[in-house]
Parts: structure tokens; sequence; C-alpha cells
């Protein structure tokens, strides 16, 4: 019984399939030579030899007819279709077909890779094809637009272009938060300019990195070093202090914010021992007025070891342990809105 | 790196004050130059696309080349809201902006009028405007051209309007913000 059904339903499948490629064959057929559906035709001919041939640059240009292909058939198909919506009167053909244009662009690694660039280009692009249109008369032939057409291709071109320079603006921020990390430790809920949609996660100050790279040379230069040595060390605190904020700059060196982080180490007074406190102080752009510093502590203890050289009497070494506390962010960067 | 950082309220501004410098422009054309209802508003949406364009464009291309000071102040003002420091310069700012949207708005009407001109009469037409401007020539060089007078009062009231606009942004941010300890 189970395998008469299986049967009927294949069959019903196969008379399915059938009919749909007699309808296709029957649609193929009434394709006028001159209309968009041939240019699609060409396009997926065109994909379908790309796909069969080896040669790596013929299968490139074959790729690429078909795109020129899709390109034409789509902005063909699309022209003059409007948006269904009252009131307003879009004709979204350009915009598709500038789309298209972007990623063809893009694809063929005409815009050196970027994909910031197809982004931009493509309200410019799909202006551009808007005005053109007002160039082909029908026939089809060219034609000069008429004033009030003229008016229009110049409001179209520049509106793409105002389009592609609010594009531009998105990735000129972008750039400016690579360039600057730490903008992003700030609530930006007082900007007239930028919002921020994750606006739950305020990433930690780089000032941060500096501090914590301080204080893994500290433990390298300090850390079992005789407490003789480390008592000399901290009498030329003020030279110590400029090479060790060189250095621990050089693991935020590659942003050009770090031109305005500065670090600071001096000893804390009324503590046992000696007491360190490394500071980051951030003077870039910052919510606050003088911005603002992140510190850390970094405790020096003597520790007494007893070492066994050769054959002689045991001896106590005095050393050095460094521990230090977790950062300490400042109140302004606490808050989180 | 992309982040979810979007310039929206900047876009949003741009659009109310667009929106407000061509309704303030395209009736002063209509008051001032004697072109009908829609020529006006056509004339104001061009010139002020335009002179907005070339803004944008000579911001980006300033802003590669702040010194590091400038370029702080600059992100102070559009991440944090930051004015402070710089009220001296902005005013600077505003006073070039305008002479320059002047000049370019000048320059675009005059480019635009050229674009929109039928073919053949308008040469005739511009041929006796000529021979006209040649026996009033006296007369331009005392009055100031309506074009470029009828320009610099629309730029002059939309740029008030935007300025009205943005004192009462900042009457009407401050108080709830700035309440708060």
């Amino acid at each position: 019984m189970k395998s008469f059904f299986t049967f009927l339903w294949k069959i019903w499948f196969i008379e399915a399939a059938l009919n749909g490629l007699k309808a296709l064959w029957k649609r193929l057929q009434e394709i006028q030579p001159y209309s968009w559906e041939t240019l699609l035709l060409l396009s997926l001919f065109s994909w379908l030899v790309a796909w069969l041939i080896e040669d790596p640059v013929l299968r490139e240009v074959a790729s690429s007819f078909g795109w020129i292909f899709l390109i034409f058939g789509v902005s063909w198909a699309l022209s003059g279709k409007k948006l269904p919506l009252p009131g307003i009167q879009i004709n979204y053909g350009p915009w598709v077909t500038g789309a298209l244009i972007c990623i063809f662009l893009f694809r063929e690694q005409i815009l050196n890779d970027s994909f910031s660039t197809a982004l931009v280009i493509w309200p410019l692009i799909s202006a551009s094809i808007a005005a053109l249109r007002r160039f082909i008369a029908p026939g089809p032939t060219y034609k000069i637009p008429d004033p009030p057409g003229r008016q229009d291709i110049v409001i179209v071109l520049l509106f793409g272009i105002l389009l592609s320079c609010w594009i531009q603006f998105y990735f000129v921020v972008q750039n400016w938060l690579a360039d600057y990390p730490s903008l992003l430790a700030e609530s930006f809920r007082q900007s007239n300019f930028v919002v921020r949609l994750d606006s739950d996660s305020i990433d930690p100050p780089q000032g941060i990195l500096m501090l914590n790279s301080a204080e893994a040379i500290l433990q390298n230069d300090l850390a079992g070093r005789p407490w003789g040595a480390v008592e000399l060390w901290l009498m030329n605190l003020d030279s110590e202090k400029q090479e060790l904020e060189s250095e621990a700059k050089a693991s935020i060196a590659r942003f050009e914010e770090s031109q305005w982080w500065n670090l600071d180490m001096f000893i804390l007074q009324g503590q046992p021992d000696y007491t360190l406190q490394l500071q980051a102080i951030w003077r870039g752009p910052s919510s606050q007025p003088q911005g603002y510093t992140i510190g850390k502590t970094c405790a020096l203890r003597q520790i007494s070891t007893r070492t066994v050289r050769g054959a002689g009497s045991p001896s106590t070494v005095v050393s050095t342990q460094v521990t230090c506390d977790p950062v300490v962010l400042p109140e302004a960067l606490r808050v989180r809105n | 790196m992309n982040s979810a950082v979007v310039p929206l309220q900047a876009i949003a501004f741009q659009i109310v004050l667009l929106l407000t410098a061509i309704a303030v422009e395209a009736f002063t054309f209509y008051q001032r130059l004697d072109i009908s209802r829609k020529k006006s508003v056509e004339y104001a949406v061009s010139l002020n696309l335009l002179s907005t364009v070339v803004g944008w464009l000579a911001f980006f291309n300033l802003q590669l080349v702040l010194s590091p000071n400038l370029k702080r102040q600059l992100l102070e003002v559009i991440f944090f809201d930051r004015w402070d420091s710089n009220i001296v310069l902005v005013i600077l700012i505003a006073f070039v902006t305008f002479f320059a949207s002047f000049l370019i708005k000048l320059q675009a009407l005059n480019l635009l009028q050229l674009l929109l001109k039928e073919g053949k009469e308008e040469v005739s037409q511009q041929k006796s405007r000529r021979y006209k401007s040649l026996i009033r020539s006296r007369d331009d060089v005392l009055e100031p051209p309506k074009q470029a007078n009828a320009i610099l009062m629309a730029n002059a009231f939309s740029y008030s309007a935007i300025l009205l606009i943005l004192l009462l942004r900042i009457l009407l941010q401050t108080n709830p913000t700035e309440v708060l300890p």
C-alpha cells in the first residue's frame, strides 16, 4: 500500500516537474529577442559557461559578462518601477542596479578590496543611473533632457552625493574610533552627532593596557632583585619613570591616541616599605575637561630568603617582592549610563 | 574595525537644518527674483544641496590634516558635545562657512541658470541682455546685482534660522542633563 502511494507521488512529482519545464520552455519561447529577459538569460548562460571553463582568466571574463548582462537586464526590468507606497514615488530600479554595480566592482577588486568604498559610491552610482535614464529617448536613442529634466538631474545627483557623504562620515567616525579606541571608554550620551547602538558595552580605555604593561616591566626589573638594588632604583625614580613610560607606551604605540597618554609614578607616603603609585593620565578627547587618570598601586616588599652557597655557611639575602593591585578606574568611567 | 557607533543624529540634524534653509531661501528667492514658486524651491534645493556637499568634502579633507590639538577638540565636539575650549574658533568657522557658502551659491546659481537655458531662443535673449547690460553698465556698478543680493539675503536668513534652531536646542537641552549631579 505504502509503495503504491510513493509510486503515485513520484508520478505526480514527475508530471509536475514536466509541466513546470513545459511552462518554462513556453515562457522562454515567448521571450522577445530585444527584451530584458534575453539579457538575464545571457547572464545565466555566461555564468554557465564560466562554470564550465577551466582556464581562470577566461572564466573571469565569462563571469564578468554574466555580471554585466545581469546589471543591464535588471536595470531594464526595473526601469520605471515605483515603490507601491501611497504618496511617495520612488524609483527603486537605480538603487538595485547601483547596488549590483557596486558588488560587481567590489568583486572584481577594482576598488582595492575596500568594502567601505563600495558602500560610499553606491548612492553616487545609483543617482548617476537615475540621471542617465533621462538621456534615453524612446527608440532607443539618446537625447538631451529638457530644462526641467536637467533640473531634476542636478537635484538627483547632488542628493546622491549627499547620501554618499553621510555614509562616508560613518566610516570617518569608524576611523577616528580605530585611532582613538579610548573614546569608547566613555558614554556618548551627550553627543549630538553620533549614537552608540550597543550602549551597554563600555570598552576599557587603552591606559589599562599601558598600566599592565608597566606592571609587567616592574615585575621583570625588580622582583627577586636584592633590596639594595631596588632602593638604588628608587633613588633615580624620575629617570626610571621616563624609561618605564616609553617602554610601557610601546604597548599602545600603534594607536594615534597614544600621544595623549602619559605615565606617572611616585612613592605613596605613609605606607610600609615602598608603595608605588602608577598613573595613566589621559589628556586626549574626553567628556571630562581635564581628562582622567587611571591608577594602580604596586607594593615593593622585602623578603628574606636563605640561600646556601657552595660549602659556606647559609646566608640571608633580602630580595624584593612586587605585588600590584588591580587597576582603579576614575569615577567618570565607572558610571555606566 | 566597525563598531555600533552611528552618526544618526548628525544626519537627522542635517536633514532638519537643510529643510529649514531650503524653506527660508526658497521664500526669499520667490520674493526677490522674478521666478515661479516651483523654480524658487528648485533653486533653493539645488544650491543648498551643493553647498552642503562642498562643505562635507572640505570637512573630510580638513580632518585629515588637523594638528593633534585641533583634532582632539574636534573629537570632543563630536563625541562628547564639548565646545568650551574653542568658542572663538567656532565663531570664526561659522563666519568662514557663511561667506564660503555665499560664494558657492552665487557661482552655482549662475551655472544652474546657464545649464537650464533653452536652446536657441536663450542665445538671442542672452545677446539682448548683454546689449542691455552694456547700456546699463554704469547702473550695475552702482547697485549690486539683484541676484547676488537675493542670495546674500537668503543665505543670511537661512543661517539666522539655523542659528535660532541651534540656540533653541541648547536652551532646551541644558536643563534636564545639567540638573543631575
